[in-house]
Formats: C-alpha cells, sequence, structure tokens
C-alpha cells in the first residue's frame, strides 16, 4: 500500500469517527432535555372603532361627477363633525376615478358575456373614509353603541355607503350574504398586551416542565431554548379558501373583532428545559 | 271695415302690375348672382337629417310621404330662387289637401297645413315680392267675393280661410287673417283669434289693419282666453308704446289700456290663476322641527298584508316587477286626496284624515298579493285624477289584476260618495280599449289616450265628463314598446299630459313631444328625439339576490313641467333631459341624466331631478348646480319645492335642503321610518306624504299662516299609533292599522 493511499484512509476514518460522535452527542442532548408548549393569554378591552365608508359620485359627465363627489364629501363631513364626539376623526383614504358600469354590463360580465350597451357609461369619482373613535375602553357599552348608532344615522343621513362592499359583487350575491360588518373594533397598546401575554407564556411552560420532571423524576434544569409558535405538525396540508371579503391583513388586524367583546392577546411559546444529572454539575 | 279694404285692393292692384314688371327685369339683372347663391341656400334646405330621424326609434307619427315630395319639389325651386317653379308646385298641394303632416327638419313633425304656411311666410325678401307678383290678383279676385252684408258668413269664411293658407303673403292676406280672427272670436275661440291676428302683426307688419288696433283685439282675445301673464305684457307694453293714441271700438274712439283695463275688471277672474292657492308649495317653507304634529295616518297597506307582500316577494325573487317599492298614484282637489291602490281608489279628507269612501277593501288585494311580483300588468299604468265633481281612475278589476293583459279600464267615480258613474267598459266605442296615461280634465270633457288590447297604436279620445261618451278621437301615434322588468314581455309606454296656456302637451315617454292645440284636437307640432332603446340587447339573467335596477325599483316616471314658456321634461327609460322653446319650438339645450331619473320640479331658476339623490340644474346653462345623495329606497320620486327649501320623503324622514346649496337644514323623521318613502305634496294646510304603506299628514309649521275652512277641525293628536280618524265602518277598522 502506497503511504499517500494509507494517510487518506486514515483521514477518512477520522471523519467518520467524527461524524458518529457528533451525532451521539446531539442526540444524547435531546434526550436529555424537556421541551413543552406555554400558551399566555390577555384579554382585553378594545381601545378604538373603526367604521369606513365611501363618498361616491357617479354621473354621465365627468364634471357632474365631481360636483356630486364634492357636495356629498362635503355634506358627510359637516353631518359627522356636527355630531361633536370626542375622539371621533374622519380621514380620507384617496381619491380614485373609475369608470363606473351599469347594472345590465355587470350583469352581462357576470355571465362571461361581454358588457353591452352605452360604452361611455358612467363616469365614478370615489373615496373611502376610515371614521376612528379612541378611547372606547373607558366607555360602558350603552355609550358605546349609542355613540356609534350616532355616526351611523349621521352616515347614512349624509349618503355615506357605511361599511366595506366586497369587491366581487358576483360572489356576494351567489352566497346571499348581503350583510357587511360596519365597525371594527380594534386594540392600541397590544405591544404591552403581548410582553405580559409573554410572561405568562413562560411562566405556563416552566410549570408544565417541572411537573413532567417530576414525574419523571429529573431536575429541571435552565431554559435551554424558545420558540415562538406552535409545533410543527407532520402530513398536516394547508388548504387556503378564497375569500373576497377578507381583505389584505396587516398585525393590527390580528387583534380586531367586529364584534363589541374583549380581544384577546394570545401567545404560544415553545420552550425547551435542560434536564440536571444528579451530582451533575 | 271689409269694405274699406276693398276699395284699397284697386291701388294694390296696379302697384302689383309694376312690381311684376320690375322683378322680371331684376331678375334677368341678376343672374349670375342667383347662381352662385343656390348653391348654399340649397345645402341648407336639403333635408339631410331624414337618415337620422328614422334611427331615433320609438313613437312614430305617421307622415303624409306623398305631399312630401311635392313640398320637396317647391324647397328645391326656392333654394334656387327659381320662383316660378317653385309656386307651381305648391299650387299642385290645394288648401283642402293639405291635411296630413310633413317632417320640418330637427325632428320637427308638424301639419302640411302649418308647415306649408309657414316655409311660405318667412320666404325671403325676394321670395315674397315674388309671391306677390304672382298670386296678389288671383287673392284679391277670390277676396272681392266676400261681401260684407252677406248672408252665408259660411262661405265667406271658407273664401278667407282659402286666401290665408294660399297666399297670406299678398297684399290681402291680412285682411283674411283679421275676418278669420273676427270669427273665430265671435265663436269663442279666442285662441285663434289670438293666432290669426298676430300672425298679420308677425308677417305684415305694415298692415292698413293699423297695428294698435291689432293689438288691443289681441289683448281682448287673451282676456278672454284666461292667459293672464300675456296678457299682461301686451297691455304694458301698449301703453308704452302707443301713449295718448286711441282706436275706434264699436264706433267709439277709446284710449286703448283703459278699455282693456275695464274689460279687465267687468270680467272678474278671467285672468284665470288655475286654482293655484290651494295648493300653493311656495308656502312651504323653512325646515320641519322634530316636534312637528302628525294630523292623521291612515295605513292601507295593513302589518298582514305587508307580510304576505314581502313572503310573495321573496318567492317571486326569480321575477320581481319592483310591486314592493310601488306607491300608488293620487291627486288632490281641494281638501280632498284620492289614492289609487292597484285598482282600489279611496278618498281621504286631509283636514281630518277620515276615510270618506273607497271603491273596495283593501284586504280585497291579499289574495292577489301571491302572483303580483311576476305578473304581466304594467303597475305603472294605474292613475287618478279629479276634476269638478268627478274623480277619474285607471284602473284594473282587483279580480282581474293578474290577467294576462287585462285591458286598463276608466272609472268616474263621484268626488263627494265615491259613487261610480260609469266605466269605459259600459261605453260602446271604449269597450275593448286599454286606457294609458293620466287622463286630462278640459271643462266638461276629458282627453285621454287608450290602446287596443296587445296593441301599441295610440287613440287621442275627447270624451264627456259626465257620461264617457266619446266626442271624438283621433290616431296619435304608434309606441315602440318597452321591456323595463325582468323576463316579461315588453309593455307599452305611459305617456303624460300638461296643459299649458295655449297647448296641451303630450309627452309619449318614448321618444316623442306632441303639441295639440288647447283643445287637444290638432296637433300642432311633434317633436321626436331619441327614442328608448330596443330591449333585444337586453341582458336576460339574473341573480336570485341581485339588487333590484333602479328604473324598476324607483318606478322612475317621465315628466313635464312648463316654466316662462320653456317645456322641461325627462322621458322615462331615457338618458336625456330637455329644455324646448314652446314658442318655436326649438330645442334650447338637452343634457345627460341617469335614466332613473326623474324631473321632480323646478323654480324660476332650477329643475330638481331625482334618482337615489337630488340633482338642483340650472336652467339657462344646464349645468349641475348642487347635488345631494339621498336614502331613497322606492318610487314615489318626488319633491316639494317650496319657497327657500325643497322637501323630499325618503324611508329615513323627511329632508329639508336649502333651495340654493342643498345644505340638509333638518331630517323631519316622521311616522313613516317603515315605509319606502315616496309622494310628497302640500294639500291645503297639510303636508301629504304617501307611502308604500300609508298615507301621512302633518301640520307644517307654515299652516299656522293659512285660515283654514270653516269645517277645518283640529287633528286628533300628534301621536301617530292613536291619530288616525275612527273609520265610519268597521271593515275600514280592519284594514286601517295605524
Amino acid at each position: 500500500m502506497k503511504p499517500e493511499s494509507r494517510l487518506r484512509r486514515t483521514l477518512l476514518l477520522s471523519v467518520l469517527l467524527s461524524a458518529t460522535w457528533l451525532v451521539a452527542t446531539t442526540q444524547a442532548e435531546e434526550k436529555s432535555g424537556i421541551t413543552v408548549m406555554g400558551v399566555g393569554k390577555v384579554d382585553a378591552k378594545p381601545s378604538i372603532v373603526e367604521l369606513t365608508g365611501t363618498i361616491n359620485g357617479e354621473a354621465e359627465l365627468a364634471g357632474d361627477a365631481v360636483t356630486k363627489f364634492r357636495g356629498n364629501r362635503q355634506s358627510a363631513i359637516e353631518a359627522i363633525e356636527a355630531l361633536e364626539i370626542v375622539g371621533l376623526t374622519i380621514e380620507g383614504t384617496g381619491v380614485s376615478v373609475n369608470s363606473a358600469m351599469t347594472q345590465q354590463q355587470m350583469q352581462a360580465i357576470m355571465q362571461g358575456m361581454p358588457a353591452q350597451g352605452d360604452s361611455a357609461g358612467k363616469l365614478a369619482v370615489s373615496e373611502p373614509l376610515k371614521l376612528t373613535l379612541v378611547g372606547v375602553e373607558d366607555m360602558d357599552t350603552e355609550q358605546l353603541l349609542e355613540t356609534l348608532v350616532k355616526i351611523v344615522d349621521a352616515g347614512k343621513d349624509s349618503g355615506i355607503v357605511i361599511g366595506s362592499m366586497p369587491t366581487n359583487m358576483n360572489y356576494g350575491y351567489r352566497r346571499g350574504n348581503t350583510r357587511t360588518p360596519l365597525a371594527k373594533f380594534k386594540l392600541t397598546n397590544v405591544d404591552e398586551l403581548k410582553a405580559q401575554a409573554y410572561e405568562k407564556a413562560i411562566a405556563d411552560a416552566r410549570k408544565q416542565a417541572e411537573r413532567l420532571a417530576e414525574i419523571s423524576e429529573v431536575k429541571l434544569g435552565p431554559i435551554t431554548g424558545i420558540r415562538e409558535g406552535n409545533l410543527p405538525k407532520n402530513n398536516q396540508q394547508q388548504v387556503v379558501y378564497y375569500n373576497p371579503y377578507m381583505q389584505q391583513q396587516d398585525d393590527s388586524d390580528q387583534f380586531t373583532s367586529t364584534d363589541l367583546r374583549d380581544i384577546t392577546v394570545s401567545i404560544t411559546l415553545q420552550v425547551d428545559f435542560s434536564i440536571v444529572e444528579d451530582g451533575g454539575e | 271695415m271689409i269694405a274699406a279694404t276693398r276699395d284699397s285692393h284697386r291701388g294694390r292692384e296696379l302697384l302689383g302690375v309694376v312690381a311684376r314688371m320690375v322683378y322680371v327685369l331684376f331678375s334677368f339683372g341678376c343672374l349670375s348672382t342667383l347662381a352662385h347663391a343656390q348653391v348654399i341656400v340649397a345645402a341648407q334646405v336639403g333635408d339631410a337629417s331624414d337618415e337620422d330621424e328614422k334611427n331615433l326609434g320609438g313613437f312614430q307619427v305617421q307622415v303624409d310621404d306623398s305631399m312630401a315630395t311635392s313640398f320637396k319639389d317647391f324647397e328645391r325651386f326656392a333654394a334656387r330662387k327659381d320662383w316660378e317653379k317653385a309656386f307651381r308646385a305648391i299650387g299642385e298641394i290645394p288648401s283642402e289637401k293639405r291635411v296630413g303632416m310633413l317632417k320640418a327638419g330637427g325632428g320637427m313633425i308638424v301639419p302640411a297645413r302649418t308647415r306649408i304656411w309657414q316655409v311660405v311666410a318667412e320666404l325671403p325678401a325676394e321670395g315674397r315680392e315674388a309671391f306677390r307678383v304672382f298670386f296678389d290678383a288671383k287673392a284679391r279676385e277670390l277676396l272681392s267675393h266676400i261681401d260684407a252684408d252677406d248672408a252665408e258668413p259660411v262661405a265667406d269664411i271658407k273664401i278667407a280661410r282659402q286666401v290665408y293658407d294660399e297666399y297670406f303673403l299678398t297684399s290681402v292676406g291680412d285682411d283674411a287673417a283679421n275676418l278669420l280672427g273676427d270669427a273665430a272670436f265671435e265663436q269663442g275661440d279666442f285662441r285663434g283669434a289670438e293666432r290669426y291676428w298676430r300672425a298679420i302683426l308677425d308677417h305684415h307688419p305694415n298692415t292698413e289693419l293699423g297695428e294698435l288696433r291689432i293689438q288691443v283685439k289681441r289683448a281682448m282675445a287673451l282676456l278672454r282666453s284666461g292667459r293672464g301673464r300675456q296678457y299682461a305684457a301686451l297691455l304694458k307694453d301698449i301703453e308704452q308704446r302707443f301713449p295718448g293714441e286711441t282706436v275706434v271700438l264699436g264706433g267709439t274712439d277709446v284710449d286703448p289700456a283703459t278699455f282693456l283695463k275695464s274689460l279687465q275688471s267687468d270680467s272678474g277672474l278671467l285672468v284665470v290663476e288655475q286654482d293655484s292657492q290651494a295648493n300653493d308649495v311656495t308656502i312651504a317653507a323653512g325646515s320641519l322641527p322634530a316636534e312637528t304634529p302628525t294630523a292623521w295616518r291612515l295605513q292601507y297597506l295593513s302589518d298582514k298584508g305587508k307580510t304576505l307582500m314581502d313572503q310573495s316577494v321573496r318567492s317571486n325573487y326569480w321575477y320581481r316587477n319592483g310591486v314592493e317599492t310601488y306607491v300608488p298614484p293620487f291627486t288632490s282637489l281641494g281638501s280632498r286626496l284620492i289614492c289609487n291602490w292597484f285598482g282600489i281608489v279611496f278618498a281621504i279628507d286631509t283636514t281630518t284624515g277620515k276615510l270618506l269612501w273607497r271603491s273596495e277593501k283593501f284586504d280585497k288585494l291579499h289574495s292577489q298579493f301571491a302572483q303580483m311580483p311576476h305578473s304581466q300588468t304594467n303597475i305603472e299604468q294605474f292613475a287618478v285624477v279629479a276634476g269638478g265633481d268627478t274623480v277619474l281612475a285607471i284602473s284594473l278589476n282587483t279580480e282581474r289584476l293578474n290577467n294576462y293583459r287585462e285591458p286598463f279600464r276608466l272609472v268616474a267615480y263621484e268626488l263627494d260618495t265615491g259613487k261610480e258613474r260609469w266605466k269605459s267598459e259600459s261605453v260602446g266605442p271604449l269597450k275593448n280599449e286599454s286606457f294609458i296615461g293620466q287622463p286630462l280634465i278640459l271643462g266638461d270633457n276629458l282627453l285621454v289616450t287608450t290602446h287596443g288590447r296587445n296593441e301599441s297604436k295610440f287613440t287621442l279620445r275627447s270624451l264627456k265628463l259626465s257620461d264617457g261618451s266619446e266626442n271624438w278621437s283621433k290616431e296619435l301615434g304608434t309606441a315602440s314598446q318597452v321591456q323595463k322588468s325582468r323576463r316579461y314581455q315588453q309593455q307599452n309606454p305611459v305617456p303624460v299630459f300638461l296643459q299649458t296656456d295655449d297647448a296641451v302637451l303630450v309627452l309619449t315617454n318614448n321618444g316623442a313631444l306632441i303639441a295639440l292645440d288647447s283643445l287637444g284636437k290638432e296637433i300642432q307640432w311633434v317633436l321626436k328625439f331619441k327614442g328608448p332603446p330596443s330591449s333585444s340587447g337586453n341582458n336576460m339573467f339574473w341573480y336570485g339576490n341581485e339588487p333590484l335596477e333602479d328604473v324598476i325599483a324607483l318606478h322612475s316616471q317621465g315628466a313635464i313641467v312648463e316654466e316662462q314658456g320653456v317645456a322641461y321634461f325627462k322621458e322615462a327609460c331615457s338618458n336625456e333631459l330637455f329644455a324646448v322653446d314652446l314658442s318655436g319650438p326649438k330645442v334650447l339645450w338637452k343634457r345627460p341624466v341617469a335614466v332613473e331619473a326623474v324631473l321632480a320640479g323646478a323654480d324660476e331658476e332650477r329643475l330638481y331631478v331625482l334618482t337615489r339623490e337630488i340633482m338642483a340644474f340650472d336652467q339657462e346653462t344646464q349645468k349641475l348646480q348642487w347635488s345631494r345623495r339621498l336614502p331613497i329606497a322606492g318610487g314615489g320620486l318626488s319633491a316639494i319645492v317650496g319657497r327657500d327649501t325643497v322637501y323630499i320623503f325618503t324611508n329615513r324622514g323627511i329632508y329639508c335642503l336649502d333651495k340654493q346649496n342643498g345644505t340638509k337644514k333638518s331630517i323631519f323623521r316622521g311616522a313613516d321610518l317603515e315605509s319606502n318613502g315616496g309622494w310628497i305634496e302640500v294639500v291645503g294646510d297639510r303636508l301629504v306624504c304617501v307611502s308604500n304603506m300609508a298615507v301621512t299628514a302633518y301640520r307644517p309649521p307654515w299652516s299656522d299662516g293659512i285660515s283654514t275652512d270653516t269645517t277645518t277641525q283640529p287633528a286628533a293628536t300628534s301621536d301617530p299609533a292613536t291619530s288616525s280618524e275612527p273609520p265610519e265602518s268597521s271593515d275600514i277598522s280592519e284594514d286601517t292599522s295605524g
């Protein structure tokens, strides 16, 4: 045997031995810890209410559409401001100009047919408005309802289309869904509540781990790892259903409800504890 | 007067011969100039819009094509200034043949007699002169047969009529017109008399009859025909232009202004105000405070009926003709309000809220509700109007409400008692006719349109109010049927009448406005414009929960109003709002609006148009001044245009908007928040709202200043739940839950 080939064989053997030791060490470490799921929940009253509405100006002539839009916007804002509700703000979220379809044209499109009729159509100038009421947590239910009713009434009286309309009308019609939520209740102090929830999740995890250690007659060591979220499950297929009502969600949408009730901030942590060997350390 | 006129004819004859010679010489001298002029004038006269007019669709009025050919010859030769040929062509259409209709360009269709007369009367100076040269002698010869002492005035009138129709531009045309004016005045046709005298002033400005004299006669005719505004304007003009001048009337020298004023005071109320005080909406002013009391409320659609109707609509969602948002038509006369709810006609005393009478029990309709959403009945055809001591309703027998194309009948009721006076089914020639469009009451007669079952040819009929017997009838034209509701066959448009100072206008709601004379008998002109779209291209698929189309849900109807001699109108199923100068007639402007829009009112400056919003358009500039979105959910689109406020009855209450800018003054919620809203009107001292469920009257703040008659009783209470007057009979209480 040549000295080069002997050296190569020795090196290969060393690598294999090292790898085997590493695997054995890792397996020994995994087996020496306890991993548990800790859940922390904090319930809180929503602090703001958001209502969305749409101001619309639609006409055959562009000039008319703009006049209508201006008139409707002015009357809507005046009506809301006239309520003099403390903490209520109105925010326009951008004007859009569209070619409005007639109902017959919409029907034709639903049928997969070309839209017939006057190609000139109508022009629509519209702007979504966001009405935000803060300080909800300090109101009792009756007071809040009364305030909301006032806003909705004033909006309807002044011609605002309150509530967000689904972008796909066909979807709504086919499912008989003619109800749209008017108000969304939201939390604002999410970070603070999350911090509380984390503390609760860790406490919950420690409690579970201690119990497991006691049953197993081992001594629980310090936390060696934390991961947020549930444990991954095998063979789980994720099916996403198309829902046109579901709009793109941001972080704050996770802590939103369409019902007036406490909103839960929930944190799930996967926590690893080590096991301390008897007489060890 | 006629003898004196004939003396002057001899001098005119000599003048005519000289003029003829001058004309011949002048014609030869100007040949080169004429050749150039021909091209320009021919281009103006050429009827290039014929093809366009054919494509307008909608209502068709029959035109006399053979006469049109002869008339076109005249126009062609006149354009070339070939007067001899032109007048020969016109000579082929003698007076007695000028009976059909001719197109006049720009969508106008006029009677041949009017069209030919008008074109000749408006010839250029050269043509007028040529006309006199050619026809003066003949006209004078014709008129010479008239003898002032003739025992047969009818024959004289006939001659004068021929001279007027065929030779008006000659030197004796003014004499003929004056004679016809006198005859018309004596026969009581004051509007006709005024027209003849006006023609003299328009086309014979240097008449030897004397302008002042003719103007005074015109003023008398205006006074007699009750056209107060025109009379006042003319009187002012006479005072300003002829100060200190006198005129001989009945052998006496009189001051014209003094004479006319004495006539006016002698005639009492000849300057007719059209009973405008009774329901004067200009008294409505200011906002309605929340505490405005409800005077009374009558619920004709009971809660049980409403439940049945809702169930029926849900079960028939596939069809839907908008029956659930339908608001019944109503009319008012004095202190009475009369409704026609699917054939059940009922009258209410607006002062007390008492149900005076009704043709049937309200709950009789309950059994019909199940079929109504998919019935073939055109629910827009129900109508009611009142005049004198009669109520006229266009109705169906409630038993046959859902029958296939059941003809609508005209029924006359006694205003006071509701007793049926006559119905069209019992009148021979009307037996099979279907009545369409709210009738127009003209004195002791009524004007109404009818069509045969499954037909769209419209007949205009004049009937006696007393017994329904026919005075006369004539074909109006043929409508193009329209499909509005889902999955149904096409339906005839519902015409609308409007009486103006000197005409009756018929808005066909089918692409035509027709002007009739003051008696409604003779067509004066027809204005054609774009008719409703053909239904063939409409989509025929709907989803179950799809919202009802606005044009169905809002029961959009055509409407026409007149302000200062201009007619403003918007037809149902049309997307154009028109302004037409009636004196021309001439289209002043037209502008696009939504198909479902309804012209709801007008004041001196603006037009108010309703859809699910109210829009105010400037009458002069047609510009949208302001608009405001409203919670409008159903039919009965209407508005009260008050002194400073516009009032609209919606399903969220009565909106009081500032007329100037549409700013909300207040929303008076009222007692009808469960309804869809609907009609609103000032009736006497009450503000009356007619919804799809009930009739409600309020005592508005302005009513405090109105003196009510001695029979007025205070409203029982302001609480809507208890304010309805006790019904006269027990069965009424079952139906009226309010």
